[in-house]
């Protein structure tokens, strides 16, 4: 993994290992991480609900570029049960240490994508025996695929973790557009106003969705109103 | 037989992407050489660079790829997010943690393979009972499948259950046909894919066939002839920090008491016959 940056915790930690919290303590785990990379600038920030003092000899020893249960989650498509990853490299290594801070060795962790493609996972780990640890994550894996993609929409969308990933340059013409939709102006008025063909109008809203990672114009305009790029009319 | 290929298990077949680009090419040629002579070796697209997995359909006397299809999750960049607009003005893109999306179905026209019961209908069918399957198992409920004509037709003739609830449309300045389905993963579509294509019997490829086309170094042993005739110092220390990190991976993968004993005797031993424990190799 070519990550670069260390995990830091935000403004915004407490409420991210918040619902790590609830997370853990709704479907029965000892804890959960939250971690997303950013494939091109090369950031990552995470959450966990470890020990702060694991989580420091974690970061301290560079576990992150390591330890298989996040360099192969982040790029795979389906849930990796850490059992399967005994023969990677890294693996002895780190989970040795983790034992010495009593993190469990079972585990699961789901992998999801951001919108554009930034890599996300969310962990959970208990201990029980395996027949129980397979229940569990067999009961509950819907339900964890679900908790992935609202934390990572969560993560990709609130203002700190943001600014560390590419910040949305928007045109001039890409903010007016998308300031007339805000207002509720339509298409053909809009590409009147602006003097511009009803396909640049088109090609403007779709550009501004890809660079605020919105699935929706109305997602588009709220991003860019919370971010300070448009002012409501 | 079926093998679910993630990013990080292509270290382990070397030339295995290469193999399925070239594949891709020849069942998609008609298509990406826009009607041209001129032969081009291998289709890959941009979504090939985000760490997709394939599901491969694979020759079980020799390992020969005669299909595969690329899976990627809806929560990111898919191929149906490119071209939803071809299909619906609506904005809206299906996104959603428990919808997968396959894409870049494609099949060998090998004689040879078809001789030995491996139609192209068939191939799709197993592929399509691994991807199932495989949904299954990961929360998965539903798939949105993104084909061309040919992959539509093979997939019907495979016995795929169709929703209908998506369409059809013309993609790309090429103007590459297309249709986009969803199809539930569930008992009712793997029944109709194995009655109609005819499989009785698992599809998934075992551990046993995988170390046969697997080339992972760590797994294999040298063939004789490649022994050094000489043993060095630092094959030995190497030897022995392989078998210390086997020592400890034991150590901490024990389920029982009686593993752990096991695993402790044998550092004991390793330990031994090295010398480390003061006492003189035997």
């Amino acid at each position: 993994m070519d990550t670069v940056e260390v995990v830091q915790r935000s403004l915004d930690g407490n409420h991210f290992e918040k619902l790590l919290t609830k997370l853990k303590e709704d479907m029965g785990f000892e804890h959960a991480n939250f971690g997303i990379f950013n494939p091109w600038t090369k950031h990552s920030v995470a959450y966990s609900t470890y020990p702060d003092d694991w989580q420091e000899h974690y970061i301290e020893n560079g576990y992150h570029e390591i330890d298989p249960a996040s360099t192969v989650s982040l790029r795979a498509t389906a849930p990796q049960d850490w059992s399967n990853l005994r023969d990677m490299n890294g693996y002895a290594e780190v989970f040795s240490a983790a034992a010495d801070f009593s993190v469990p060795r079972q585990g699961l962790t789901i992998p999801v994508r951001g919108y554009l493609g930034e890599l996300g996972m969310l962990s959970v780990c208990g201990s029980m025996s395996n027949r129980e640890w397979k229940l569990l994550t067999g009961d509950r894996i819907i339900g964890l695929q679900q908790e992935a993609a609202n934390l990572v929409d969560r993560l990709c969308s609130s203002v700190t973790p943001v600014s560390k990933f590419v910040k949305p340059q928007l045109s001039k013409v890409e903010k007016d557009v998308l300031k007339y939709v805000g207002a509720g102006v339509g298409f053909d008025e809009i590409a009147g106003r602006l003097n511009i063909s009803m396909g640049m109008v088109d090609l403007c809203l779709k550009s501004s969705r890809t660079k605020l990672r919105a699935v929706s114009t109305p997602q588009a305009v709220g991003r860019a109103i919370q971010q300070g790029i448009i002012s409501p009319i | 037989m079926i093998l679910f290929v993630e990013t990080h298990d292509l270290r382990l077949y070397p030339g295995l992407q290469e193999e399925i680009f070239a594949l891709r090419s020849r069942g998609l040629q008609s298509i990406i050489s826009k009607g041209s002579e001129k032969i081009i070796p291998i289709e890959k697209d941009d979504l090939d660079d985000v760490a997709p997995s394939y599901i491969l359909c694979l020759e079980e006397e020799t390992g020969a790829v005669l299909g595969s299809l690329r899976i990627l999750q809806t929560m990111g960049p898919h191929a149906l997010s490119d071209i939803v607009q071809d299909i619906d003005k609506d904005e809206f893109v299906l996104r959603s943690p428990c919808l997968w999306e396959i894409s870049r179905v494609c099949t060998a026209e090998d004689p040879g393979s078809i001789a030995k019961g491996y139609s192209p209908a068939k191939v799709v069918g197993e592929m399509l009972v691994g991807a199932i399957e495989l949904a299954r198992r990961c929360g998965v409920t539903d798939y949105v499948v993104v084909m061309n004509e040919n992959g539509e037709a093979l997939a019907t003739e495979a016995g795929l259950i169709r929703s209908g609830n998506l369409g059809r449309g013309i993609a790309g300045n090429g103007g590459v046909p297309f249709c986009a389905d969803v199809i539930s993963c569930n008992e009712k579509t793997l029944r109709s894919i194995r009655q109609t294509s005819g499989i009785e019997e698992g599809v998934w490829a075992d551990d046993g066939i995988i170390c046969r086309f697997s080339q992972d170094e760590e797994s294999l042993p040298p063939p004789a002839q490649d022994l050094p005739d000489k043993v060095t110092k630092k094959d030995t220390e190497e030897v022995k920090h392989r078998l210390q990190t086997y020592c400890a991976n034991q150590l901490l993968t024990a389920k029982t008491e009686e593993e752990r004993c096991d695993a402790y005797r044998f550092m004991r031993l390793l330990n031994r016959f090295s010398g480390n424990d003061g006492h003189s190799p035997a």
